[in-house]
């Protein structure tokens, strides 16, 4: 096959890539996928948004989804640090079924077997999948993406060369690192010690499969517990870079003092054995300054990265991918370049952009997300937010009316004393 | 007070009482009167965005964020008093 038989090369078999792939696949194109590993792979990111069922089912494959068996995901319930035990806050996302909803549930999962059953998908489709392929560097000719230098595990090079070049190399930020545009966010610091457990005493009754998010107490901090098949749980807690490097303490310590701080949480984690080696991620917060260039586009965290505190990462590379395939699919039809790569650019990049203001909010006031959670006013509007898919204008305009109100309510605190969504208003927390 | 000598607000005071244990107090056991001072100790915020709600709810009235006062919120009978001004449903 001569060297630029390919209509796209696409860098990185996660979700973004192999969605990516899929879509182009479906409308013909020859698509070849390198990845840097050999999947299945671990990654973190194991809790999904309803809106990737909808993506998902675009690609047939939720039926795979469900012979792997991947913990249905009913909604989320929340605990503060010193309610008795039992007592949570919850939110179901079929309260309010989103437009295309093709089931009242999402999933939780196991990344390493969900990002291969997706490329074997896209293999399926036709996509040629490659896998411990490096790619080493994106080439240009005339500021132009042309192809790329990729080597095998065994230091073998070539050049590959296609017509548009897809970055979905996740947090590597392959195209971001080499044109200098990645930018880190000085606001986020926030990283994460996680592993998984057994023998995690069990959600309560009605709520099986919901993530369970615990506050700790700690104004930037919280932890999550996801239930994964074979009573194996996620348990990660999230805090500040700092908090954790000048406590001088290890991991194992960190990971438990914070634990402690939320009785709920610890009452369930009392009997808790660590079942694989603590995983740590950090640089929550970066972004690119461009989604794309000539001959060039971006997906998924290769192109930014939110905190994931409501489950946005796979949601963002989905969308990403299924909109940058049209996109793409335009330009290889010979249609105008700049006018594609531009609806791409503002529809991901408007969608992600609203995901970190919500996150932002967030972690600026802990308190807001759950007074608008439980007013009857607003539920809907939170409910629908978290179910993802910030792409399209008119989720795009109920995220803006959401955050306008939540800022309000945050100026409202911040300029009284004595107004009690202020952190610490309360003895206690 | 109406003419029976009977204050408004009183029938208020059991209802958001009986939330409050069954719902928000981090010690339902813990001793509580009209007068008690909930914000030592006794409810957290999460507890109080909560009950919060339930005050719309129960009494058909909206708050602001700027109604989330410790004047507004300091005892049981503060926020009867609170959901009275608003002219809730049933004050």
């Amino acid at each position: 096959m001569p060297e630029d038989a390919f209509d796209a090369i696409v860098v990185g078999g996660g979700p973004a890539g192999a969605t990516l792939g899929w879509f182009l696949a479906d409308r013909g194109h020859r698509v070849l996928l390198l990845e840097r590993d050999i999947h299945p792979r671990d990654h973190v990111g194991e809790s999904l948004t309803p809106s990737t069922n909808v993506v998902f089912d675009r690609m047939g494959f939720l039926p795979k989804m469900e012979d792997a068996g991947f913990v249905h995901k009913p909604g989320a319930c929340w605990t503060s640090p010193r309610a008795p035990i039992g007592r949570h806050l919850s939110l179901r996302l079929a309260e309010f079924p989103p437009p295309d909803a093709v089931q009242p549930y999402t999933y939780n999962v196991e990344r390493d077997t969900l990002d291969a059953l997706l490329l074997r998908h896209a293999h399926e489709k036709g996509v040629t999948v490659l896998q411990g392929v490096t790619v080493r560097e994106v080439l240009f000719e005339g500021g132009r993406a042309v192809g790329v230098r990729a080597r095998v595990l065994d230091g073998w090079e070539r050049v590959l060369r296609a017509r548009v070049i897809v970055d979905a190399s996740g947090r590597r930020c392959l195209l971001a690192n080499q044109l200098r545009l990645k930018r880190k966010d000085p606001w986020f610091n926030q990283f994460s010690i996680y592993s998984w457990f057994r023998d995690v005493e069990p959600n309560p009754p009605g709520f099986d499969g919901f993530l369970f998010l615990h506050f700790l107490g700690l104004e930037r901090a919280w932890a999550w517990q996801i239930p994964l098949r074979q009573r194996t749980w996620s348990v990660g807690v999230v805090t500040e870079r700092s908090d954790f490097t000048s406590s001088g303490r290890t991991r194992e310590e960190f990971f438990s003092e914070l634990v402690s701080r939320n009785g709920n949480l610890a009452h369930r984690m009392r009997k808790a054995r660590r079942v694989r080696p603590w995983r740590v991620e950090g640089d929550y917060s970066y972004s690119a300054e461009r989604a794309t260039g000539p001959g060039w586009v971006l997906l998924g965290d290769a192109l930014r990265f939110v905190d994931p505190i409501f489950s946005s990462g796979v949601d963002v590379a989905v969308y990403s991918a299924a909109l940058a395939a049209d996109s793409v699919h335009e330009v290889l039809a010979g249609g105008d370049e700049d006018a594609a790569f531009g609806r791409y650019e503002r529809s991901v990049g408007d969608g992600i952009q609203l995901w970190y203001e919500l996150t932002d909010l967030f972690y600026r006031l802990q308190n807001l997300f759950t007074r608008f959670a439980v007013s009857r006013r607003y539920r809907e509007d939170v409910i629908r937010i978290l179910q993802g898919n910030l792409y399209v204008p008119v989720m795009q305009e109920r995220a803006r009316r959401m955050l306008a109100v939540m800022r309000q309510a945050y100026e409202a605190a911040s300029l009284d004393p004595e107004n009690l969504l202020r952190p610490g208003a309360l003895v206690g927390g | 007070v109406r003419a029976d000598g009977v204050r408004a607000g009183d029938g208020l005071v059991p209802r958001i009482e009986a939330f409050l244990r069954e719902e928000v107090l981090l010690d339902p056991h813990a001793e509580l009167t009209p007068e008690t001072p909930l914000a030592r100790g006794l409810i957290d915020s999460m507890g109080l965005l909560v009950l919060i709600a339930f005050v719309e709810e129960e009494f058909d009235i909206e708050l602001d964020p700027a109604d989330i006062t410790l004047a507004n919120f300091a005892t049981i009978a503060d926020i009867a008093r609170l959901v009275e001004t608003r002219g809730g449903r049933d004050a």
